[in-house]
């Protein structure tokens, strides 16, 4: 290891120093029994706070909007009495065009035409 | 890196603590909790640098494992056991919280200035510097954020927590080499940002 890797490290090791207040631990502790005995640890901070909040809530509002206008849109869709009477009608046949006949064929009767 | 066995009577042991909890003996896991809490708590604090996350992040480390408290075998140790859990849920948080880009850096702890210890290192680190602790602990955070997360994993754990290169490797479930090798490329990285407290 080299000179300005060790400086480094002591800095870094400065870090260790960076400690809770006095009898953070016991608290902890409070806390750790507290939250088992109300059972909300599945649903602790992770779900709470770093997922969630009013972010998902927004991802959860939007999403079931959607959901509520493609149901509305299925439930409106052509399926009630009109939808009946439309199956009623005679259905809508395309017939071929007939083909364009050219218009330079000769016709039955040729014209003679007089000779002088 | 076993566990603090040195003082521990027998009946302390964490084998001994694990088998009771998994027995159902909740002060038993409470002893694991006050065992392991301090160290837990500071290799999540230096990874997010916020006191709310670690707090909240160690509650729910320690209640991640007592739900899974069955599951564990005893083929590690339990401090590597639950430093991996730690290590793993913290990783997890860290790429929401980027994905939210939303990360804040913690207010400076109070009275560290003041702090005997700290003045003695940083004047051993750096006499020049000792002065200006404040703007030290500002740098070291700032550099620690700069690296990605598996860096400042193994330089929390290495290098603030004296944790050896191979029971790292056991934590992270990478090899000793791969250790190494991030360790040596975030020291070249804090270097970058730590320049000024260097020469």
């Amino acid at each position: 290891m080299n000179e300005p890797e060790k400086q480094v490290q002591k800095l870094i090791r400065l870090k260790r120093f960076e400690e809770p207040r006095d009898g953070y631990f016991d608290d902890f502790l409070e806390e750790f029994r507290n939250r088992q005995n109300e059972g909300d640890t599945s649903n602790g901070f992770l779900n709470s706070r770093v997922s969630g909040g009013s972010g998902d809530r927004k991802w959860f509002i939007g999403a079931g909007l959607a959901y509520a206008a493609l149901l509305a849109v299925v439930l409106t869709w052509p399926n009630g009495p009109e939808a009946k009477q439309d199956a009623s009608r005679q259905p809508i046949i395309f017939e071929p065009k007939q083909p364009v006949r050219n218009s330079v064929t000769p016709p039955k009767n040729p014209i003679s035409i007089p000779r002088p | 890196m076993s566990s603090e066995s040195t003082n521990e009577s027998p009946t302390d042991a964490d084998e001994v603590l694990v088998s009771r909890a998994q027995s159902g003996d909740t002060l038993a896991f409470d002893q694991l909790v006050v065992r392991y809490s301090p160290r837990l708590y500071g290799m999540i604090y230096h990874m997010t640098s916020n006191k709310e996350d670690a707090n909240d992040l160690t509650q729910d480390v320690f209640a991640k494992a007592y739900r899974s408290l069955k599951r564990f075998r005893g083929r590690s140790s339990f401090y590597t056991w639950i430093y991996a859990i730690g290590t793993n849920m913290t990783l997890n948080f860290l790429k929401k919280r980027n994905r939210r880009a939303a990360w804040s850096l913690d207010n400076l702890d109070s009275g560290i200035q003041n702090d005997e210890a700290m003045v003695d290192l940083a004047h051993a680190a750096n006499p020049r510097h000792q002065s200006d602790l404040n703007e030290l602990q500002k740098k070291l955070n700032e550099a620690m954020q700069s690296l990605s997360n598996v860096h400042r994993a193994v330089v929390t754990m290495f290098d603030i927590q004296g944790i050896p290169h191979a029971e790292i490797s056991k934590i992270l479930k990478v090899s000793e080499g791969t250790v190494r090798s991030r360790l040596f490329y975030a020291h070249r990285q804090l270097q970058g940002h730590l320049e000024e407290f260097i020469k």
